[in-house]
């Protein structure tokens, strides 16, 4: 007999082991090949063709598919070295040298890791083109190329390669630091928990009703603790994630409503959006839309501010705000039960200067100091491209005094009111065609410009949440296959213990009927408990997240128990078929 | 002539902050061709013993000959050859590969010290006979009994012929017919192959096959006696040894 023979044997062997260790790498690689394309892709995180809103999305459930990446590969790592040590360890005392074994097994780990890379990459392939056409025609992301460049892969192979090697590293110089009798020997920890002495204590009856098969389940726990951990951070993980979509899709929408209180918006300014009103009343009434308001308001912006005058947004916007010569009024156009955090911190002093050519009579640069008297969070007007991203409220004389600075802009915000904006997109659409037609602007000027609709932001939010709810479903798939393989795949690895396990009950005279009753309350401490565990810290986290960013939606805690029990229910009876068929 | 020395070693080990003293200036020897059973209650300090004297564990002080090398001044590498030519390990759980059928286990350590294919052959066919289990060879470690594994498993600690074969509990998880069957076996290899034994046990019956027994209680030798071949009636000589000491049996190993 060879090296080569006895390798071959084993590895034949020892399928199974190997088989876990490929399952989770493949699916790991093959699912961050798919984030890793998509985060790559030019066209997907180009915002002139998707919009920011949506692609950040990818951000983080990329993020999320990252750590369980990183996780996976420690802990496949972990356990294939674990795995494998017995038998090196055996050799060892045969007289096998620890740098032999270490470079036998680096030397399985490496075969077996070149031997999974393709089939993830097609794997991975075949994933991101599914991903692309779910994208492209189920969300209707218009626009996006499949795999415009090969960056996904050069990002994947290279983070795998590198956490690979790491993992080797760190578990080679454990293998080489543990003692060859601690690699030979079985650990047993033997330790009594809170919950086992309070029982003993205070309920003796029920403990010697339960002490059989606590012992009995005791006697696996050594195989289990470390699925466990992962089976319960899987399953947290995946209702963390529900409840991020429950409360997110439609605060997505709740979102696109508040922060579009008028349906149409664009600014004009000298050479863009200028426009003759009859006309787009005559494309708005073409395509069936009334319009029920129509006001104009005079703004003015530097690269910083956006300055509005008291008197205009009183009258336009109906408030009651009061600012003397030389005062501010700091406005946040944020609702503040968005579920995002916001920067409302007020400027306290403001210093606008002319800096350009402008000067006075001295020669000096004309400045004006205003300074603050107080903020308000009001959301007014749409969100544009055209205004800065903070907005003063000045006194009148003021306002007109900025209007002369040079570096300042003057523009005019055209709002609208329809009578039904949900039938808008089109006329609003025809509009912006009429008004880059209007002044001969390309589309690259025009962006910056581009109108904003209630619909276009309904639409988009509607996108984003889709496209949310699709990624973020992809990952809790992906985290319940991989709980529930831990859970029913990783029992095959553990049958031999089982059946010796078994068979020592056997020895000190348990009876058939008894060793069922407790394989039964076993299965039940094994499958369930982890998904119990997981449900119960998923749903506190989740809940604590919900109230932190949105006050508490009801709604996510409804749809989490269901789920919560759905999962239940679906363990129980995978178990139930496993217990028939052990039977 | 000795095939191992042991001159005044020592071992403790901290745990919870306190240091256990488990073995205390021990010094004995093994001879060539000698069964010798290291007997003594658990926690006396035989499995450590054991550990340190093939050199998987090491002492803190003293030092263990093994063919006149002094092992403890070896570095990993060449206690991993020093211990595949010289010595043979035998364990109560067997320790055999389920991966591998019995032939293949045997061979483990050839195959490991890259001994050519007839070499390989020639010596796992001696071992089939003397073992005579010439029919296992190609049997799956699922297929045979308890006793037929330890079987095994002496083959694979025979097969390199070595000098000393250190055996811990080899008849803990046997039932007395097996348990006389390999012990009968272990027997009889160091008779024909000249290989001492270093058996460490509970089981005064398992002793009874040994030439020696060497009682070991709290880290230290508090007793050795020896008998001759001859006797047929160790068991009985073993039992009345102990009673001398003071005690019952049971509590004494």
């Amino acid at each position: 007999m060879s090296w080569s023979d006895l390798s071959r044997k084993m590895l034949q062997h020892n399928l199974h082991v190997f088989s876990v260790f490929i399952g989770g790498n493949l699916l790991s690689v093959a699912l961050l090949l798919t984030f890793a394309s998509l985060y790559t892709n030019r066209t997907f995180m180009n915002e002139t063709i998707v919009d920011p809103m949506i692609s950040s999305n990818i951000i983080f459930s990329g993020a999320l598919v990252l750590s369980f990446f990183v996780v996976m590969i420690f802990v496949s790592e972990r356990v294939f070295w674990k795995e494998r040590q017995r038998e090196y360890a055996v050799m060892t005392v045969l007289g096998m040298s620890t740098k032999e074994a270490v470079m036998c097994i680096i030397h399985e780990n490496v075969f077996a890791a070149v031997c999974l890379i393709p089939a993830a990459f097609v794997m991975g392939t075949v994933l991101s083109f599914c991903f692309y056409a779910v994208i492209r025609y189920a969300i209707g992301l218009e626009g996006i190329r499949w795999l415009d460049n090969g960056k996904g892969y050069a990002v994947t192979i290279t983070l795998y390669v590198v956490l690979s090697l790491t993992a080797i590293v760190i578990n080679a110089v454990i293998y080489t630091k543990e003692k060859l009798i601690l690699q030979l020997k079985e650990a047993e920890n033997e330790r009594d928990c809170l919950l086992s002495k309070v029982i003993r204590v205070r309920y003796p009856g029920l403990w010697n009703h339960l002490l059989p098969k606590i012992a009995f389940v005791r006697l696996h726990q050594r195989l289990w603790n470390v699925r466990y951990v992962i089976e319960c951070v899987l399953i947290s993980g995946m209702m963390f994630l529900i409840g991020v979509c429950v409360s997110m899709y439609p605060s997505f929408l709740d979102n696109a409503a508040v922060y579009s209180p008028y349906d149409m918006l664009y600014t004009e300014i000298n050479g863009v959006n200028q426009a003759e009103q009859e006309k787009i009343v005559r494309i708005l009434n073409e395509n069936n839309v009334d319009i029920t308001e129509y006001r104009q308001f005079e703004f003015v912006r530097n690269d910083v501010f956006n300055f509005a005058a008291v008197s205009g947004v009183n009258a336009i916007f109906g408030c009651d705000y009061e600012v003397n010569d030389g005062e501010c009024i700091n406005l946040f156009q944020f609702d503040e039960r968005d579920g995002y955090e916001h920067d409302m911190t007020p400027v306290s002093v403001v210093n606008v200067s002319d800096r350009t050519a402008s000067t006075n009579a001295k020669g000096l640069s004309d400045e004006l100091i205003l300074t603050s008297t107080g903020s308000d969070v009001n959301i007014l007007w749409n969100p544009n491209q055209a205004f800065a991203d903070r907005t003063l409220i000045v006194s009148d004389s003021d306002f007109d005094r900025i209007k002369k600075f040079k570096d300042c802009r003057v523009e005019k915000a055209n709002i609208y009111r329809f009578s039904d904006w949900r039938n808008s997109a089109k006329a609003v659409e025809q509009v912006e065609q009429y008004l880059q037609q209007r002044n001969g602007s390309g589309w690259e000027e025009q962006y910056n410009y581009r109108i904003s609709s209630r619909i276009k932001q309904y639409e988009r939010a509607r996108q984003s949440g889709r496209f949310l709810i699709f990624v973020m479903s992809f990952v809790v798939l992906v985290l319940l296959l991989a709980s529930l393989s831990i859970s029913f795949l990783g029992l095959s690895s553990e049958r031999n213990e089982h059946i010796k396990i078994e068979e020592g009950m056997y020895g000190i005279g348990a009876t058939r009927e008894c060793i069922a009753e407790y394989k039964v309350f076993r299965n039940r401490v094994r499958y369930l408990f982890p998904v119990i565990a997981g449900e119960v810290i998923g749903l506190f986290v989740v809940m604590l997240w919900n109230r932190a960013a949105y006050q508490m939606r009801f709604s996510v805690v409804a749809v989490e128990f269901v789920i919560a029990a759905g999962i239940i229910l679906c363990v129980r009876r995978i178990a139930k078929q496993l217990e028939n068929e052990s039977k | 002539m000795s095939v191992l020395n042991v001159n005044h070693i020592s071992k403790s080990y901290r745990t919870g902050g306190e240091t256990v003293s488990v073995l205390q200036d021990i010094s004995m020897s093994v001879e060539q061709e000698e069964m010798v059973a290291v007997m003594g209650p658990s926690g006396s300090g035989k499995t450590t013993l054991l550990h340190i004297l093939s050199g998987m564990d090491t002492p803190d002080e003293g030092n263990v000959y093994v063919n006149d090398n002094e092992i403890s001044t070896f570095d990993s590498e060449e206690m991993a050859i020093f211990r595949r030519r010289n010595m043979g390990m035998i364990f109560q759980d067997f320790k055999l590969l389920e991966s591998l059928n019995v032939q293949e286990n045997i061979l483990l350590p050839l195959v490991i010290d890259e001994v050519d294919y007839e070499t390989q052959e020639q010596k796992l066919q001696y071992i089939l006979d003397v073992l005579e289990i010439e029919d296992l060879k190609d049997k799956r470690l699922n297929e045979i009994s308890g006793g037929q594994k330890q079987k095994a498993a002496i083959g694979r600690a025979l097969i390199q012929k070595p000098k000393i074969i250190f055996a811990d509990e080899p008849t803990g998880s046997l039932d007395r017919r097996s348990t006389k069957v390999v012990m009968e076996c272990m027997q009889k290899m160091n008779r024909e192959l000249g290989a001492a034994f270093m058996i460490v046990t509970h089981d005064v019956y398992t002793a009874s096959f040994c030439d020696r027994v060497v009682l070991l209680r709290d880290g230290r030798i508090t007793s050795e006696v020896s008998y001759d071949r001859s006797d047929i009636d160790r068991y009985n000589a073993i039992i009345n040894m102990l009673r001398g000491l003071g005690g019952d049996e049971d509590e004494l190993v």
